[in-house]
């Protein structure tokens, strides 16, 4: 399958006017990032598990501090917390830029892939890349670089940005909102399925704040959890057809993570701007239809943008760029809002810091179950359409949840049976 | 035309992946000749190629390629007039291919004044700094030719329609 990140196949079995079977199968191999950690410094962990994935390092690097400050009996804030989200801003921008026009758009526009649809929408292909070097110029400053960052350490960073080198990227900022707003005008105008899953959402939500590093985790459907709840509510399953583990809400079934669970757990933390722009493109407060997730992640650029000027506007230079650790025997719990969704990353530690075991839950494993029954469904709704129109629209689906494969291996080639 | 200044030597690749790293050789020994024009590292990630060469008057750039010949063949392209064979891949979120690049900063009207493309056939591409030596020597003779042109550049340039053709290629 084209543009998704990694490697699969679907499978979808039809006996008459039954969708008997759907099976996302996954065969990237399993990368056993969880044993690599075994016997390494809890400070290792930020840069070793960054290397899960090119497009959310962030969140890895995120979740794991979080969770090694929480094990180490430490707490991050004030101006490093706040450098925290601008990071996170720019993450969102650059993935999401990425995934709303060089991935999905092309899907709905009716092209083969961004490099097609350029040639009639240059002007939106122009914008996305710049949207995009906007998210990878707050990273280059804050992270030290745009991939990978190398500036992120547990406690905080190795070196706090100047309030100069924070200010130069405002005109920036500026521009990237209005072409946000802009995006969302686009993205409301395309074509949408009539399609809306009684979804089980899943997010963190903060009282204070649209949520990035921290918050409850929240449910639609009845969950409201600390985050060291995680297992006790949320398991993984070995699937036959999957190298990627299943996740699984323990007696609830499949639950889906992600813009569309953000959004709607967290309309009130967003901006006055964005509620206006959510407004017009006709999703104010309530979106559960998966194909305007696209929108979603246009309003959280829009979010991101604003959120990024403002702790830019506030920045006052802190006097040291991290806080102090210990290094001491706990077990600690991290979950953060990477641009697909929520990423859990579990230590524990020995008395000299020493990582014993982790356990890392990536969004997109979360998200296999639900988008294998978004599929089932809309199959099922759909059973007399030709296989070439099925496989588009499958792949469309499946792209609704921007998923990593790679991340998640834990992905396609449409294989329809009919008997 | 502009000056030397706005020339941009790119050197793609991996270094930690033996050959793959055979564009930032290049570079280095440019640097260690005092090259005049700017340099840079870029790993693969073809957004990143579309934004530094925009706008320039000349980008040369040096990458490790497979299926052109044996190891450490040269091939020389002209990105602008040169029809380049390769079959586009699925876009991804991580990186667009040099052919895909391209093929967008056409279709974007966003590529550089002149664009010249070295392509050097890599041999090993596991885990590993060394450079085989067919291709550290093709690297050290694609650096000495880029140095040449350089100086030269323009007049050389305009005076032999396509100088490089008359360098090195095997």
């Amino acid at each position: 399958m084209a543009r998704v990140e990694g490697e699969g196949a679907l499978r979808v079995d039809i006996n008459g006017d039954i969708v008997e079977h759907v099976e996302l199968n996954i065969f990237e191999p399993p990368r056993y990032f969880e044993a690599l950690l075994q016997g390494r410094d809890y400070s290792e962990a930020p840069d070793i598990t960054a290397r899960i994935c090119g497009i959310c390092p962030v969140a890895y690097q995120m979740s794991s501090c979080h969770a090694m400050e929480d094990a180490l009996g430490i707490n991050v804030d004030g101006a490093l917390r706040e450098l925290r989200r601008l990071l996170y801003c720019g993450e969102w921008i650059e993935s999401h830029a990425l995934h709303v026009f060089m991935l999905h758009a092309p899907d709905f526009l009716g092209y083969q892939d961004a490099l097609q649809m350029a040639k009639d929408f240059p002007e939106e292909v122009k914008m996305a890349l710049k949207l995009k070097k906007i998210g990878n110029e707050l990273l280059d400053v804050l992270g030290g670089r745009s991939v990978h960052p190398i500036n992120v350490r547990v406690g905080g960073f190795y070196k706090a940005p100047d309030k100069k080198d924070l200010d130069a990227l405002v005109d920036r900022l500026e521009w990237a909102k209005e072409a946000s707003l802009e995006a969302v005008k686009f993205a409301s105008g395309l074509p949408f399925p009539n399609f809306e899953p009684d979804y089980e959402f899943v997010a963190l939500r903060h009282p204070d704040e649209y949520p990035f590093n921290e918050g409850r985790l929240v449910s639609n459907k009845g969950v409201d959890i600390h985050i060291s709840e995680f297992e006790d509510t949320f398991e993984e399953l070995h699937i036959e057809h999957s190298t990627a583990l299943h996740g699984n809400k323990i007696g609830g079934g499949a639950y889906l993570v992600g813009p569309l669970a953000r959004y709607n757990l967290n309309y009130d933390q967003l901006t006055p701007t964005v509620h206006k722009a959510a407004e017009e493109a006709g999703i104010a407060e309530r979106c559960f239809n998966p194909h305007k997730g696209i929108i979603v992640r246009c309003l959280e650029l829009v979010y991101s943008c604003e959120e990024a000027l403002r702790i830019i506007d506030e920045y006052v230079k802190p006097a040291q760029p991290f806080v102090e650790m210990p290094s001491k025997a706990g077990r600690g719990y991290g979950c953060t809002e990477a641009p697909r969704g929520i990423l859990y990353h579990r230590y524990e530690l020995d008395e000299n810091g020493k990582i014993v075991n982790g356990k890392i839950t990536p969004p997109t494993s979360q998200n296999q179950p639900m988008i294998e029954s978004d599929l089932r469904d809309f199959v099922q709704q759909h059973i007399d359409m030709e296989d070439d129109k099925l496989q588009w629209k499958c792949e469309q689906i499946i792209r609704n949840y921007d998923p990593c494969i790679s991340c998640s291996v834990h992905f396609l080639n449409l294989e329809v049976n009919r008997n | 035309m502009g000056s030397k200044t706005d020339i941009l030597i790119i050197g793609i690749g991996n270094p930690y992946r033996h050959d793959d790293g055979v564009g930032f050789f290049v570079i280095d020994a440019l640097e260690n000749k005092g090259v005049d024009a700017e340099t840079r590292r870029i790993k693969p990630d073809g957004y990143s190629l579309l934004e530094a060469w925009k706008g320039r008057e000349l980008v040369i750039i040096v990458d490790a390629a497979r299926g052109i010949g044996p190891v450490g063949t040269v091939r020389y392209f002209n990105a602008l007039n040169d029809e380049i064979q390769a079959e586009l891949s699925p876009v991804s979120t991580h990186s667009l291919s040099l052919p895909e690049t391209l093929f967008l900063g056409k279709t974007l009207n966003q590529l550089p004044n002149n664009l010249w493309i070295y392509a050097i056939e890599a041999g090993e591409l596991g885990h590993g700094t060394d450079l085989s030596p067919e291709v550290r020597k093709a690297a050290l003779n694609v650096a000495l030719e880029i140095e040449t042109l350089i100086k030269e550049y323009p007049e050389l340039y305009q005076a032999a329609g396509s100088a490089l053709k008359v360098g090195l290629k095997s």
